[in-house]
């Protein structure tokens, strides 16, 4: 594994795919463009977004949170593992992210039945149409993901272990760990920020 | 098992949970701070995250100069948009 860090030295590895990295890079610019617009329409609509924001519940956003840090802290983990070559523990410890996917896909179909419930759908304001329309969009990555994981944990079981499979392994590992890093910033901006 | 659990990864997660918690209190702490700084703080707070998760789960750490000067300056510039928008 390369350790050195100053980027002059050969050993510096890329991990995963670099088409990977570029996917990532795109989505995050997507994201970068929504996390704009959310902050602009709420600079234009400050009170209807402080009222609506009270609506969230924040006890499921922060459940959801702690859910994808420790997915990431199972899927980073599992890597480790991997390198080791010890296939068993990678795979209990990918199984165990993707468990915390499903919670999280879980505590997300409770809040949206919360709110749909209370008469609060995709039109009721630009808060609303923005919280439906980002969490959803990453909703959708989360479900990647977790096919993602999924086929990970059944590729860890097959064929020796190599620097082919190693890299793919981590190209999957880092786009479970972009859905954590979009969530952080839609969390922070869309419960927290008041 | 140890040595998978004493890594950088499980500091990593700590750091990040706790900074999870500040960032909750700070949010459900009217009076501490005003509003405007407080959600500063926030979004500072989730870049600070979301640079611990790229560099050290993604493990651009590693990576040539050319991914971390990119996702620097990813993190920078959303920073200064976002900052500049809670303003």
């Amino acid at each position: 594994m390369a350790t050195f860090d100053d980027g002059k030295h050969s050993r510096a590895r890329m991990p995963g795919e670099v088409g990977v990295w570029v996917f990532i890079l795109g989505d995050m610019l997507i994201f970068s463009l929504f996390f704009v617009v959310f902050l602009f329409y709420r600079r234009e609509e400050l009170p209807v977004f402080t009222a609506s924001r009270k609506h969230l519940n924040q006890t499921y956003g922060l459940i959801n949170t702690f859910l994808m840090l420790t997915s990431s802290w199972f899927v980073a983990t599992a890597i480790q593992a991997m390198r080791r070559h010890d296939s068993r523990t990678g795979g209990r410890l990918l199984a165990c992210a993707w468990a915390c996917g499903a919670g999280f896909v879980m505590i997300k179909y409770l809040e949206y039945s919360e709110k749909i419930r209370a008469g609060i759908g995709l039109t009721t304001n630009d808060f609303f149409t923005c919280y439906y329309m980002f969490t959803g969009i990453h909703l959708f990555h989360v479900l990647l993901g977790m096919a993602v994981l999924a086929a990970l944990i059944s590729y860890s079981k097959r064929g020796p272990f190599a620097v082919a499979k190693l890299r793919n392994l981590e190209s999957g590992a880092i786009f479970w760990h972009l859905v954590d890093v979009l969530w952080i910033v839609l969390f922070a901006l869309l419960y927290l920020v008041d | 098992m140890k040595s998978l659990i004493l890594t950088r990864m499980t500091l990593t997660w700590m750091i990040l949970s706790s900074v999870t918690i500040f960032s909750w209190a700070v949010s459900h702490s009217p009076g501490v701070t005003s509003p405007r700084y407080a959600s500063v703080i926030i979004i500072v707070v989730a870049l600070f995250k979301a640079r611990l998760v790229i560099l050290n789960f993604m493990e651009v750490r590693l990576a040539p100069r050319m991914m971390r000067l990119i996702a620097d300056a990813w993190i920078a510039l959303l920073g200064v948009s976002l900052i500049g928008l809670v303003q």
